[in-house]
């Protein structure tokens, strides 16, 4: 047991490195994740993540593999296609899914060739499915630096972020100025996309932002909620999936996301909201009788049955 | 595109001092396409109007405008009460799945005064919990918006208008889709808000609730058909014009998906019981109740007729059973006495 889970962690550096990165990732990137979901934007980071690789390659073919060149190039290509996805879609009054699916197939094949031109197969494998060996000392330190700076900000844009996703129309009469929590909530998911290259790879690295917010939404009926979840769920699948990735020898990217993928698998089965467990419950529990459920807020939409409030007074 | 400006010039309401919104010469598009043209008038200030008019007539676009959110391709908006407009947008728009409380819904209200970051202090917390109570939803406060039908969602959206307390009201089709007990309820939200000299505009299909409860009416088919009294304006003629130009547009090749607003919603506005409607008679979708029940008074001095349902508020009668009563609601029937319409908690502000 101690072998399994604890002596890799205890016996290599990279590997401590490569976990606390994650750890840090899973605090920034999945809250970050959940309002993705909740604005309808889950595949938005998708693209942003494959588009941040000809950044990445442009900092690799001048400089090698340095954390702070490939780091910037990445947040410039991010920011540029966060941007102009937007902007090409209204331009052209073409659909916005549709830029975005052209833009990112472009940057994808452009990284691509970027940094086979130079580079080898090793290079290669290690940009696009992340390397806990690539986790130095530099990597860790974006990785923890873009959690520091994510979090607040986080905290700081909370209740815009929410109305906005709540309510685009309300906000906007009320003058809540969507667009400028919009563009620095798109900042730091370019900024968490691009830390978590090193360790997961570009075509992983919104596995720890996507799959723990998709999964928490069984855990909790209100976003500061599934962001916690969301949270704990990053940093289960991070241990996990790198523990996976020393014993099966397997790319550490594939590994995390896959461990994420099987976290929202068993949390879409067996999660309290909307799992498919508690929902068939609720509908045996309908078929027998209203204390059959499991609480369910469908069952029960009546607050006139509490104690204490008499039927038939005026409500005031 | 040139176009003639037909500009009507509502009638001086009650007014005193400058009007609540002022509209010149306003014209308004979508993508290139008029949605209103020409528009000129006002909303004086304390009065409650109804905005009418068949599918893509602008109507939607016009609230947003007034709201300004749409950005005008001619002519101005004016206001007297800069950024004091609370808007009800359309009730389809809202993510119903979205993991937020009744309460938090409501506390969004106060974003005027509390803004991204100031703290919800007691008394703004108590003042959202009235605001559930006046729209009868005490003991919702923790519970998630995905739980409440749809009458109750849009009483949850009237209680954030009360929280917003702004001195003008627009309402995007306030009462689509909502039981006839929940109309009631917030009908009487909104006389009591025009009791209080607030400038409430509300976007309507159903033209009998137009004719009992709004004294005035702005009807528009792209250009101002008419806007005034509400008898005045819904005359068979106007309503005949009024279909004439939805008839026009829907003509028009490019006009097919022309105008942003009433999503298929178009069922109620050629049903109305109209001369040369083409299906009289048959039941509307969506309408709350049989328009039997609407006894056909004119405005002024018409009171809202009674409720022709029991009145059994409980506080908890909303929820499963928050369909229409059909058994009781007969024409004819004697309407058992009613506490609300005139009764409702007055002492939110």
């Amino acid at each position: 047991m101690h072998d399994l889970l604890f002596a890799p962690f205890a016996d290599f550096g990279f590997l401590r490195r490569a976990l606390a990165g994650c750890l840090a990732l899973s605090v920034s990137a999945a809250p970050l994740g959940v309002f993705l979901v909740l604005r309808r934007m889950s595949l938005t980071a998708d693209v942003m993540a494959h588009g941040v690789l000809p950044g990445v390659a442009a900092g690799f073919l001048l400089f090698g593999l340095s954390v702070p060149a490939m780091g910037i190039g990445g947040l410039l290509a991010g920011l540029a296609v966060a941007l102009g996805a937007g902007a090409l879609s209204r331009a052209t009054g073409g659909r916005e899914d549709a830029s975005l699916a052209a833009l990112y197939l472009v940057a994808l094949a452009a990284g691509v060739a970027m940094v086979s031109w130079r580079g080898g197969a090793v290079e290669l494998t290690q940009l696009l499915f992340g390397s806990v060996l690539g986790v130095d000392d530099q990597a860790l330190l974006l990785m923890a630096g873009a959690a520091t700076v994510t979090l607040p900000a986080l905290a700081f844009a909370w209740r815009p972020l929410v109305l906005e996703c709540f309510d685009p129309g309300f906000a906007a009469s009320v003058g809540a100025r969507g667009g400028a929590w919009h563009l620095l909530f798109l900042a730091l998911v370019v900024l968490n996309v691009v830390a978590a290259l090193q360790a997961l790879g570009t075509l992983m690295a919104v596995g720890l932002m996507m799959l723990p917010a998709i999964a928490a939404r069984h855990w909790g009926r209100s976003v500061g909620a599934i962001a916690a979840a969301a949270a704990g769920i990053a940093a289960l699948a991070s241990a996990a999936g790198l523990l996976l990735s020393y014993h099966a020898d397997l790319p550490s990217g594939p590994a995390v996301v896959l461990t994420a993928g099987a976290l929202w698998a068993a949390s879409a089965l067996l999660g309290p909201v909307d799992g498919v467990l508690a929902r068939r419950r609720r509908r045996a529990g309908r078929d027998t009788g209203p204390e059959g459920g499991d609480g369910g807020w469908e069952t029960d939409p009546t607050p006139g049955a509490r104690p204490g409030v008499p039927p038939g007074r005026p409500s005031r | 595109m040139p176009a003639p400006a037909i500009a009507l010039t509502p009638p001086p309401g009650p007014a005193h001092g400058p009007p609540a919104l002022a509209v010149r010469d306003l014209t308004l598009s979508h993508g290139g396409q008029v949605a209103v043209r020409g528009l000129s008038g006002c909303f004086a200030p304390g009065s409650l109007t109804a905005v009418v008019g068949p599918n893509g007539a602008g109507k939607t676009t016009l609230l947003q405008a007034l709201a300004g959110l749409h950005r005008p391709a001619a002519g101005t908006v004016s206001l007297s009460h800069p950024a004091r407009i609370a808007l009800l947008p359309q009730a389809a728009t809202l993510d119903r799945g979205f993991p937020i409380a009744c309460l938090d819904v409501v506390e969004l209200g106060h974003w005027s005064r509390l803004g991204p970051f100031r703290r919800v202090t007691p008394a703004l917390r108590q003042r959202s919990r009235a605001a559930l109570a006046a729209v009868g939803l005490e003991g919702h406060e923790r519970r998630p918006i995905g739980s409440l039908s749809g009458g109750q969602m849009q009483r949850l959206l009237f209680a954030r208008l009360l929280v917003q307390d702004a001195p003008v009201i627009l309402l995007d089709e306030p009462f689509n889709a909502v039981d006839a007990r929940t109309l009631a309820d917030l009908l009487s939200l909104l006389r009591r808000w025009h009791g209080e000299g607030r400038t409430v505009v509300a976007v309507l299909h159903d033209l009998d609730l137009v004719r009992h409860a709004f004294p005035e009416t702005l009807l528009l088919a792209c250009d101002c058909l008419g806007w005034g009294a509400t008898a005045e304006v819904l005359t068979p003629a106007n309503r005949r014009r009024a279909r004439m130009a939805r008839d026009w547009w829907a003509g028009e090749p490019w006009a097919d998906d022309h105008g942003a607003d009433d999503h298929g919603a178009g069922a109620r506005w050629t049903d109305a019981s109209w001369p040369g409607a083409p299906r009289p008679g048959a039941p509307r979708p969506g309408a709350p109740r049989p328009d039997a029940s609407w006894p056909d008074t004119p405005w002024p001095g018409a009171p809202w007729p009674d409720a022709p349902w029991p009145d059994d508020r409980r506080a908890g009668d909303h929820g499963a059973g928050d369909r229409r009563p059909t058994g009781p609601a007969m024409p004819g029937m004697p309407a058992p006495p009613r506490a609300d319409a005139a009764g409702r908690p007055h002492h939110l502000t």
